[in-house]
């Protein structure tokens, strides 16, 4: 059973490292996106 | 989650490619295959911190490509690209690490040792996160993309010793078990499972890379916008363009 531990563990480190960096880009990606001037190419 | 799927058209389908091959490969690791009979249901980690670890060293070998590519031809895409490799890279790296000591941790007792794989993946870490580290030094993007470029080449030298460093120096580390002449050392559902996980985290890397290239290029976009501003605040009446005023 202890052994699980460790798995849950891992695949959820996993998957929480993974969307928090993707979650960050976006982030990044949205501010920069809503500073562009009107008109300017996307 | 609107935000999330707020998504280029192009990056779909390679996004819907890699959240479905992941949950397949996930299911099969947690549901499908079997526990290992010496280390128990613990082993499952495998399926996460091996195709993490192919992926980390694939990424960085994108990045060594990309930044000849920038000494050679000066070329800002590759730049981009390089530095979201190496990001994604980073990453890659840094769960390897870690699934490496929630293993370790059960079947070596450890969370971690001074084994030579796991102290030269310790060092291609620092290594670039050090180029990332530097990259934020410099204004001049080309500056920038040079001196970066030069960096991740010379880094990328820790790469085949990575690799190599379970052959060289056999100690705690088990050695190479899919990759080896004679062929593959495991289970054929063990080694489907593992196979279909690796494809998993190289579609994910693709996607993050391609996010990452997007963002480089709104940021240089907006750099140079305020580059425009400040050449404009500076002398109204001559014109000068960015480079010289970066120079």
């Amino acid at each position: 059973m202890a052994d699980w531990g460790y798995v849950i563990a891992g695949f959820g480190a996993s998957a929480l490292a993974i969307a928090g960096y993707v979650l960050r880009t976006q982030r990044r990606i949205d501010r920069l996106r809503r500073s562009r001037r009107p008109g300017e190419r996307p | 989650m609107r935000r999330l799927l707020r998504l280029y058209p192009g990056d779909r389908p390679l996004l819907a490619a890699s959240l479905a091959t992941l949950a397949a490969g996930w299911l099969m690791a947690l549901a499908w295959v079997p526990a290992d009979g010496f280390q128990g249901d613990v082993q499952r980690l495998m399926y996460v911190h091996v195709p993490a670890a192919w992926t980390a060293l694939g990424l960085f070998t994108v990045a060594f490509l990309a930044s000849v590519r920038v000494l050679w031809r000066r070329s800002l895409s590759a730049d981009h690209l390089a530095h979201a490799a190496i990001e994604a890279g980073v990453l890659f790296t840094a769960l390897t690490l870690l699934l490496g000591a929630l293993w370790g941790r059960p079947v070596w007792g450890v969370w971690w040792t001074w084994d030579p794989r796991l102290t030269t993946t310790a060092i291609l870490l620092v290594l670039f996160l050090g180029y990332l580290a530097l990259r934020a030094v410099f204004e001049d993007p080309q500056r920038r993309a040079t001196v970066s470029a030069a960096v991740a080449v010379v880094s990328f030298g820790i790469v085949p010793v990575v690799h190599w460093s379970v052959v060289w120096w056999r100690s705690l580390h088990q050695g190479p078990t899919v990759l080896r002449l004679d062929g593959p050392a495991l289970d054929g559902t063990m080694l489907a499972t593992l196979l279909v996980n690796a494809l998993a985290a190289s579609l994910l890397a693709a996607w993050l890379v391609m996010r990452r290239v997007r963002l480089s290029r709104l940021e240089m976009r907006a750099e140079n916008r305020e580059l425009r501003g400040r050449i404009a605040e500076a002398s109204p009446l001559v014109p000068v363009s960015p480079r010289e005023l970066r120079g």
